[in-house]
């Protein structure tokens, strides 16, 4: 792989890291809240915190991702593109702990 | 000027051998022009088409402003009305919005790539036949008094055939769906091209801003209309045959339709507003003379966009009752959809501080812009607070949100856009004095119009209301919101006007008339069909500003690659998907009249659905298979090498996984997994909110559902065998091997039919969808099927060659993906078989 | 009795009689101060932009970008969601009221699993009592909107949703179906009335009772008439019928409106709806009884207003 090629990666992969989470939380959600109920919810929030450690930190891989490219222009990209999708991760899995039940 | 060399070793496809480089590229005169596959004439095309149909709905929105003015007006009556605003919104969102874009894309993107033209030049042409069919079927509805009536969002059950007996959605859902390929085609053909057809060296950092835009706007086209295709296909199914998807009866849910309407109607909003968002990047560096800063923010910000814009669907659902949980969890991603937006603005604003701004037309659009899409998506913010929104949903105040957002940062950059482009479709300059006329009514007839609207939404106009009652707070605000729309509408009207008067009377437009740095501005307009005569190498992403001498020279002296033809054959280069690198020269087709066929015949087959004249769909299907048949059915170009000029000796049609074929398969292969997704979202979904029906569900065949895996497996396995053959070039065994792929798909589409015999899917909704799956992946395994024979007979009769694998290196791709989907598949249904789908 | 057609206000967010109503009316309020505060600053940023203060900073797309909005939208987040917790989180409910959305009315029945008690297109409810009101459909999606109560719910065929409301003030609200739900969508409203608790228990022991008794005689006429003509069919009215087509009309005449909460209860209103249905509500189910004549009309009219 280039250096671009690997620049390329590490902007596009932490969206594919939130949208894996983002899909793993509704998947918990529905499975927790829907009429099926098919997990408790001590089981929706150990998950749903297992998949958030994970992804946030898959997330700053690319924060971290070591900022040698030809291209200065694609450096702060990868950067910010890792920061924006932790704090997304983070900020769908909030949703998960201010409430005791599914709600409603 | 080189010329055409002696093929002696080319057997590919022989089309203008006598004619120069210039003949090649003709536009085809006189009614042949329909024929053409230009990028330039197509992308126009749709430019000019979507302008049409935005007129209408723009006529539609007057007429709805006009019942309003007053409480209790009678001017429309409530059918009327209803058919009026679900065809405003349907129009507009539909017909107007995505492809308008779209076409400015299939226009630009070539032009500032460097490019000679789109990589699929008759998929271009059959997308617009489709979209222009489609478009035509949805409006014949108001000849045939059978207009839909339903609301843009078609909710069932109000839209089954219970409640809507007659055609008026039969015509939107068929009008709308079909129109719809014209939106994937383009995405797929949009990526491929920004993928593999640039300048040399114009790597991915050193593209322009708008083709970024326009690639994740691809790709949200390719995995957002797949829901929304598939949720037409179910609910015509339900209408047509008795299906009972959304059937609340037997197991079905309404609120599944609007999962599916949304998961494509959030990112569509985001899809229109990505393009103008690209728009504004692009014209704002001009002005402002400086290069839009940011860059890499930016493309942080349109990626983030992207896939975050897929998270926010059900924020249209937040008073259907769901999970306080989920709501949670959409109000979250909605509101975190704000960052990218707001770096996006920031970049903008920064850019206009790095230099010395100039107050042109496109300028003031772009301003204007800026200040009515900040409001918009700071009330966006405030619909994505729950408690807010359930006050705030499906009142007035979401109407002034969403014009403020699609009006605000789609509509004005576009005429930004065409104030700015308008050289290049007319050769001469529209008047500045006229479009700052244009944007003063425009802008202070929008926010008259929408601006009050907030008020009058959270003072509890509902929305979508024919009429209202008197007194209860509501009459002024309408009566002033509806002479903001005249004065809007006076705004767009003299645009038109100028428009026009500048085609005959504007100034001629001198080379690069604004100053831009990009490189579609190199020829003096109107630039030539073909484009360039050669292909510059780029050396940054604003090579008219950081290579001087490109505009030095007289544009048809500029050096580059391509220059001349070879085999006389339209032709452009192609390139490395990442770093810009020559890679291949890319055999381009000749005008053709095959995909207007294609694209009529389909219009058969849907029409004559419509009309219930079944034999009539036969013919058009016949006729569209025939069509796409005699299309493929062309000598292989690829196994030779040309001089490309500039020391690049390039092979045709390069057999690689970066090639434009497999690129474009691979785009293709992304929208078919997002069709068959929607599939499995729509099966589990079922299954999780209704377990009670399916307890009752009769359950799938075991054995032949495990056969139906194997096989899978062996279509994949065989697909890769017949590649491995034809790259080694082994010609008997590559056509042996692509039948064996055929035989056993035939047999895995037979194994998973016996695996769902035992299922009625009248009886439930679970069984209609696994029939539904069924029958998805057997379509798939049909082309699959029909590809592969193709390809045996293209051999046979030594269309393809010793030397030329591209055939069968492609088939082994779509191979693999229609034995996944078999595999997965034939996994649900054991899975349903063993433990029960209950 | 007043309507609350032509009354100011009457369905309006900020006219508040509800507990969530409130809470989200100050929610409303801060979001837009916000709004309004940041949509400002930023023309200023761009007018400064415009003039060249600074040049392009990167630092302006960080901190306008990133961190400002993750501040304000994590805090719009953190206060949203209490109110959330606040007005939909666990309650107990005093009181159960069922409504069911049809096109184009409202089905209501108090206490359903316990007296069952039948009316229509009003909604009654105690004061500062917090009550669950479930909401169903049998046709189509139809959407429970009271803005000065609470926010919309949506009822959806084949669901059961529940909104639980507390109102906080007397008096008399516009609802409005708020999802698109065909025709005469836009002619769906009903009235929600506050009553103190006890008007609200002496309101259901009322209901719980036959019709009153048609006293002169032109409304025993009108009782014959509503027998004789068909009406019978679709409507009830305690003690004389139980069908359950169309709306309850064993209180019709003490309903303020008329239509689902579209005209002011009055005789000729009446009339003009039984005469001419269609004309003042295409898309109804109820046949227009024009072939009725001038006596019989009147009489019926009499006898239907004397329902109260």
């Amino acid at each position: 792989m280039t250096a671009l090629t690997r620049q390329i990666v590490a902007i596009a992969r932490p969206g594919v890291v939130w949208a894996v989470h983002f899909i793993a939380i509704y998947a918990l959600i529905s499975a927790a809240c829907a009429a099926r109920a098919l997990i408790g919810h001590p089981t929706l929030l150990i998950a749903g915190a297992v998949v958030t450690v994970l992804g946030v930190a898959l997330c700053l891989w690319s924060v971290a991702a070591p900022r040698t490219g030809e291209d200065g222009d694609l450096r702060p990209a990868a950067f910010w593109s890792g920061l924006i999708f932790a704090l997304a991760i983070l900020a769908n899995a909030s949703a998960l702990f201010f409430f005791q039940s599914c709600g409603g | 000027m080189s010329v055409s060399e002696t093929p002696t070793t080319y057997s590919g496809a022989r089309k203008g051998e006598d004619k120069s480089f210039e003949g090649v590229w003709d536009t085809p005169k006189g009614i042949h022009v329909l024929s053409s596959v230009s990028h330039r004439v197509v992308g126009r095309r749709f430019i000019y088409t979507g302008f049409v149909f935005f007129l209408i709905a723009g006529v539609l929105a007057l007429l709805v402003r006009t019942q309003l003015i007053v409480p209790g007006n009678t001017f429309l009556d409530l059918e009327t009305y209803n058919q009026v605003f679900t065809m405003h919104g349907t129009l507009m969102m539909f017909l107007f919005a995505i492809p308008i874009l779209e076409g400015f894309a299939v226009y630009l993107i070539p032009l500032m790539l460097g490019a000679r033209d789109l990589i699929f030049p008759r998929l271009g042409q059959f997308g617009y036949y489709c979209y222009l069919f489609g478009g035509i079927i949805v409006l014949s509805s108001f000849v045939f008094d059978a207009a839909p009536d339903g609301g843009w969002f078609m909710y069932v059950p109000l839209s089954t055939k219970a409640h809507t007996p007659g055609l008026s959605a039969d015509f939107w859902l068929i009008g709308i769906t079909f129109a719809e390929i014209a939106s994937v085609t383009a995405a797929v053909e949009l990526i491929t091209a920004i993928l593999t057809a640039r300048a040399p060296g114009m790597s991915l950092t050193k593209m322009p801003i708008f083709a970024w835009y326009i690639l994740i706007t691809a790709f949200m086209i390719a995995i957002g209309f797949p829901p929304l295709i598939i949720g037409s296909i179910l609910l015509e199914a339900e209408r047509l045959l008795g299906l009972p998807f959304f059937d609340p009866m037997l197991g079905g849910d309404p609120l599944l339709w609007q999962h599916l309407f949304w998961l494509f109607g959030h990112p569509e909003v985001y899809i229109i507003f990505l393009p103008a968002a690209g728009m504004v990047a692009t014209m704002l560096p001009t002005f402002v003379g400086k290069p839009l800063f940011g860059y890499g923010f930016a493309v942080a910000a349109v990626v983030s966009m992207g896939f975050i814009s897929f998270g926010l669907w059900a924020h249209h659902m937040f008073a259907t009752g769901l999970p306080i949980l989920s709501l949670s969890l959409f109000s979250a991603a909605s509101t975190m959809v704000a960052v990218p937006t707001a770096i996006q603005v920031f970049c903008f604003i920064a850019t206009l501080a790095s230099g010395r701004p100039k107050l042109t037309t496109p300028m003031l659009f772009i301003l204007g812009f800026l200040s009515i899409f900040v409001l918009g998506g700071l009330t966006g913010v405030m619909l994505a607070s729950v408690p807010f929104n359930w006050q705030a949903h499906d009142s007035y105040f979401v109407v002034a949100h969403l014009h403020y957002v699609l009006i605000g940062g789609m509509v004005f950059p576009l005429i930004g856009a065409f104030y700015y482009w308008a050289p290049h479709f007319t050769g001469r300059m529209m008047s500045e004095r006229l479009g700052r006329w244009v944007f003063g009514l425009m802008f202070v007839g929008f926010n008259t119009t929408f601006l009050l609207m907030h008020i009058t939404g959270l003072r509890g106009m509902p929305r979508r209301v024919a009429t209202y009652a008197e007194g209860l707070g509501w009459d002024r605000l309408n009566m002033l919101s509806s002479i903001g729309s005249y004065i809007l509408a006076a705004g767009i009207a003299l645009f038109v006007f100028d428009f026009f008067r500048s085609r005959r009377h504007g100034p001629p437009a001198p080379r690069n008339p604004w100053g831009a740095g990009t490189l579609e501005w190199l020829y003096p307009p109107v630039a030539p069909g073909f484009n360039f005569h050669a292909i510059p190498p780029v050396e940054s992403r604003e090579p008219l500003w950081d290579q001087p001498h490109l505009l030095e020279t007289e544009a048809h002296k500029v050096e580059g690659v391509m220059h001349g033809i070879r085999d006389g054959r339209r032709e452009t280069v192609g390139c490395d998907p990442v770093s810009g690198k020559p890679l291949y020269i890319l055999r381009l087709p000749h005008p053709t009249w095959l995909p207007m066929i294609a694209a009529a015949g389909l219009a058969l087959l849907f029409g004559a659905t419509l009309a219930s004249a079944y034999w009539l769909c036969a013919v058009g299907a016949v006729i569209a298979l025939v069509a796409f048949t005699l299309w493929g059915w062309e000598p292989s170009d690829s196994g030779v090498t040309r001089d490309a000029g500039m020391g690049h000796e390039l092979p045709v049609n390069v057999v690689d996984r970066r090639s434009h074929m497999h690129v474009a398969l691979v785009g293709t292969m992304l929208v078919l997994m997002a069709l068959f997704a929607s599939l499995i979202f729509g099966l589990l979904y079922l299954w999780n909110i209704r377990p009670e029906a399916a307890e009752t569900l009769t359950r799938p065949a075991l054995l032949p559902a495990a056969v139906a895996v194997v096989l899978g497996l062996a279509v994949a396995l065989f697909g890769q065998l017949t590649r491995r053959a034809a790259v080694r070039d082994r010609f008997a065994g590559a056509t042996v091997l692509s039948l064996l792929t055929v035989l056993t798909s035939l047999l895995a589409v037979a194994a998973l039919g016996l695996s769902l015999m035992p299922i009625d899917p009248w009886a439930s909704a679970l069984g209609a969808t696994l029939w539904a799956i069924g029958g998805f992946v057997a379509f798939n395994l049909a082309v699959l099927t029909y590809w592969g024979l193709f390809n045996a007979a293209r051999r046979l009769t030594r269309r393809i060659g010793p030397g030329q694998s591209m055939p069968d290196f492609n088939l082994a791709t779509f191979a693999k993906g229609c034995g996944l989907m078999v595999a997965v598949a034939g996994a649900f249904f054991i899975a349903g078989a063993v433990g029960g789908v209950g | 009795m007043e309507s609350t057609l032509d009354t100011f206000g009457s369905q309006d967010t900020s006219n508040v009689a509800g507990f969530a109503a409130g809470e989200t009316l100050w929610l409303t309020v801060l979001m837009s101060a916000a709004g309004v505060a940041i949509f400002v600053v930023v023309m200023v940023f761009i007018a400064l932009a415009w003039r060249g203060r600074g040049g392009g900073q990167t630092w302006w797309i960080v901190g306008g970008g990133v961190i400002f909005p993750v501040v304000v939208i994590g805090t719009l987040f953190v206060t949203s969601t209490f109110v959330l917790r606040a007005i939909a989180g666990p309650s107990t409910p005093a009181h159960v009221i069922e409504v069911t959305g049809k096109q184009f009315w409202w089905d209501v029945i108090y206490d359903p699993e316990g007296r069952a008690l039948r009316d229509a297109n009003e909604v009654v409810l105690p004061l500062g009592e917090p009550v669950e009101i479930r909401l169903k459909s049998t046709d189509v999606i139809h959407s429970f909107w009271v803005p000065s109560i609470a926010g919309k719910m949506d009822m959806i065929p084949g669901r059961v949703n529940t909104l639980t409301v507390t109102a906080t003030r007397e008096g008399r609200f516009r609802g409005q179906c708020a999802e698109f739900c065909g025709l005469a969508h836009p002619l769906m409203a009903f009235e929600a009335v506050v009553l103190p608790p006890e008007e609200y228990d002496a309101f259901l022991a009322d209901l719980d009772g036959e019709a009153r008794d048609a006293v002169t005689p032109q409304e025993r006429r009108g009782a014959e008439v509503f027998q004789t003509s068909g009406c019978v069919a679709c409507h009830r009215v305690q003690g004389i019928s139980d069908a359950r087509i169309g709306p309850d009309l064993t209180r019709v005449g003490g309903r303020a409106a008329l239509g689902a909460g579209m005209w002011e209860m009055n005789t000729g209103n009446l009339a003009g709806w039984i005469a001419d249905v269609g004309d003042m509500k295409p898309g109804a189910e109820m046949p227009s009884y024009n072939q009725l004549s001038g006596p019989d009309l009147r009489a019926l009219v009499a006898w239907l207003e004397s329902l109260t």
